[in-house]
């Protein structure tokens, strides 16, 4: 591999560093980067303004979102200024082992100088350690430049200009159980489709056979359009021992509005569906549970809560409304999805258990794999 | 500045337009999505200039035509950006059997803006605007096109192909001429709708932020209004910046939805100046309505702005 088709070791940090970070970047973003320097984006040489080009060429080409800008702002803020005499220094050692071969074996014997180089490529992070196919070129550019600190030649050591503020350079990555998009997605997948409405699409092969039959043609034969007539009634707890999914509820019933279902909506009630439901989440707005239920009758049932399961006590008197309740809603829904999420293995003896063991209802985990499996349940596929 | 003799747009500094200023580092995302050849996402709150930096570019580097702008809708698709297919009108003509051209169905394909400018090849800008108000598939079928600038009129038979070609210029499979060069793409988002992404990484991305330099939005306001008056004093101007920065901050602190933004603040520089008040006149703790209208755009904006400075000045 030639030195061409190779990031200066600033980038080349950076590009690993973002990949160990979970950034997708693929091949054509390393290759448009290393067109990007050959056509004089971010000028090369390190002097400070050449650094702040580096970083903004770095943004552009491949920060998406702030969490990834955080990530090239801080590796850039890691990563030592070397002094102008350092520079210099780097470059004279660089001049003199290209002119003469014997300099580089002479740094390759050098082991112990490594670490001191390795933090110009890859500071703080073991993930952005280079592999070991990519390292000779690398090593032998850092070792030759530290050759002089170990004779005694005085060279600075690289240490950080400034400190890293506080504030902006702890780069937090939000985990959602499921993302908005992912959420949206999946209620796409939740589709009946039928013909409904209007009369607005036309029929071709119902205009071709009239025309047919009678020689020519009065008008086009329309017919209504497809549409999703996927119903969807979601009932989820709000209780206190549910708080830690209060963001996925929120991603919830914000999916529900892009999910394109011919009805889709989110009741709430706390520990239990009683005799009242709720229309939002302080449940503060009181309805009948009993003509929620019929409304959607014929509907997809999904309904989030940990039965019990996170305190993990069973109560007698829970159960029995629970059971209660899933009976009645087993003869107005065909389909019923209890998403609860505590794991598997906190139901036991608590009214989660008697839930997932009951005929009517498949009680399932909440992650992407089984919200997919729901929305298959829901479609009729048991 | 990158200098590339190859390429055949001229370098976009961001302040040569009549009417726009973009930063150095604007300028430079700009460049190096023309040189890659790759779309560019530009996001930013709504009025800072993301739809009219299409266009200053277009202007900039002297580009006839452009941009040609496709405002996106909730019902729009990929293939309307491509070409259109028109079969109402095959079927019209169907009718009449003096009329053959109905046996084929090429004389009713026509490009669209995209498609066109893909299949000219020809130095251009084209603006996708509002991405984000499109459907959630709408990002995801543009993926290939975006990426390879080449794409196939799937309502096109095979067996027309050839006789498309000799007709109209275009076969099923469109694809720039071989000296042909790739449309500047400029996508913009508000971020209604996440985008996914695979999208997000065929494009470059930037952000154009509310200029924090009042003296960036003096130049930008003296640019647009240039155009249209020509008395316009740099005392109202100043001054009118100032007091819309101190509105802009009081904004910031109540968490209005709305921030007004440079284009509020242009409009508000105009009807400033045809009312012929002075910038000094006017105190951010009390805006007349004439102000609020032009810079509040919700009502509960300008209610919680009024009764902020209501409070102040009962203290």
């Amino acid at each position: 591999m030639s030195d061409s088709a190779r990031l200066p070791p600033p980038l080349l940090g950076l590009f690993r560093e973002l990949l160990a970070n979970g950034v997708p970047l693929g091949v054509r973003d390393y290759l448009d980067a290393l067109r990007a320097l050959q056509l004089g984006f971010g000028r090369l040489d390190l002097k400070q303004d050449g650094r702040q080009a580096l970083r903004d060429l770095a943004l552009a080409l491949w920060a998406r979102s702030d969490a990834e800008q955080r990530l090239i702002a801080r590796w850039f803020d890691l990563v030592p200024a070397p002094g102008r005499a350092l520079i210099d220094a780097i470059d004279e050692a660089l001049a003199r082992v290209s002119a003469s071969g014997a300099g580089q074996s002479v740094g390759q014997r050098q082991g112990g100088t490594a670490p001191a180089g390795g933090k110009l490529a890859g500071p703080a992070s073991p993930t952005a350690q280079p592999p070991p196919d990519a390292a000779p070129v690398e090593e032998s550019c850092a070792r030759v430049s530290f050759v002089g600190a170990h004779a005694g030649g005085g060279l600075p050591v690289p240490r950080l200009s400034v400190e890293p503020k506080i504030d902006e350079h702890y780069v937090l990555h939000p985990h959602t159980l499921v993302s908005l998009r992912e959420m949206t997605v999946l209620w796409r997948r939740y589709r009946r489709s039928t013909r409904r409405g209007p009369r607005r699409e036309l029929d071709l092969a119902a205009t071709i056979r009239e025309r047919c039959r009678r020689g020519r043609l009065l008008q086009p034969v329309c017919r209504a359009r497809r549409a999703n007539s996927a119903r969807l009634l979601v009932l989820a707890d709000t209780s206190a021992s549910m708080d830690p999914w209060r963001p996925f509820l929120a991603t919830l019933a914000d999916s529900l509005r892009l999910g394109r279902l011919a009805s889709a909506e989110l009741r709430y009630f706390s520990n239990l569906p009683r005799s009242q439901l709720f229309a939002d989440v302080d449940l503060t707005d009181p309805q009948a549970r009993d003509e929620v239920l019929r409304r959607h009758a014929g509907a997809g049932l999904l309904v989030l809560s940990d039965a019990g399961s996170a305190r993990g006590y069973l109560n007698r008197r829970r159960a029995l409304q629970t059971a209660a309740f899933l009976a009645e809603a087993a003869s107005l829904f065909p389909a019923i999805v209890w998403i609860n999420p505590m794991p598997r293995t906190r139901w036991a003896g608590t009214t989660a258990a008697l839930v997932a063991a009951g005929a009517n209802v498949s009680m399932l985990p909440l992650d992407a794999a089984h919200l997919l499996r729901a929305v298959d349940i829901l479609r009729g596929n048991k | 500045m990158p200098d590339d003799s190859a390429c055949k747009y001229k370098t976009f500094f961001g302040d040569r337009s009549a009417f726009y200023v973009a930063t150095s580092q604007t300028a430079t995302i700009v460049n190096l999505a023309i040189r890659l050849g790759r779309p560019l996402l530009v996001e930013g709150e709504a009025g800072c200039g993301k739809t009219r930096l299409a266009h200053a570019i277009a202007e900039e580097l002297e580009l006839a035509g452009s941009p040609i702008s496709i405002t996106v809708k909730s019902t729009t698709q990929a293939k309307d950006l491509l070409y259109r297919f028109d079969a109402l009108r095959r079927l019209q003509d169907a009718q009449n059997p003096a009329n053959t051209d109905a046996r084929w169905v090429y004389p009713y394909v026509e490009l669209e803006p995209l498609g066109d400018a893909i299949q000219k090849g020809k130095p251009c800008v084209v603006l996708i605007d509002e991405v984000d108000k499109a459907d959630i598939d709408f990002p995801n079928d543009l993926l290939d096109v975006l990426d390879r600038f080449e794409f196939d009129i799937e309502d096109l038979p095979r067996s027309e192909s050839d006789r498309c070609a000799a007709a109209k210029g275009f076969g099923r499979h469109v694809t720039a001429p071989a000296d042909g060069v790739k449309p500047i793409v400029i996508i913009t988002s508000n971020r209604e709708k996440p985008l996914p992404e695979p999208f997000l990484r065929r494009c470059l991305y930037t952000r154009l932020d509310f200029p924090a330099d009042a003296g960036i939005l003096a130049r930008i306001v003296r640019k647009n209004l240039d155009a249209r008056l020509d008395d316009i004093g740099d005392a109202l101007i100043a001054g009118a910046v100032a007091r819309f920065c101190q509105i802009r901050e009081r904004g910031r602190d109540l968490e209005l939805q709305k921030l007004p933004a440079t284009s509020e603040l242009v409009d508000w520089v105009r009807v400033l100046h045809w009312q012929s008040r002075k910038a000094e006149e006017v105190s951010p703790d009390a805006l007349s309505s004439a102000d609020q209208a032009v810079l509040f755009k919700l009502h509960q904006d300008i209610e919680r702005y009024r009764a902020r400075t209501a409070e102040e000045s009962a203290e």
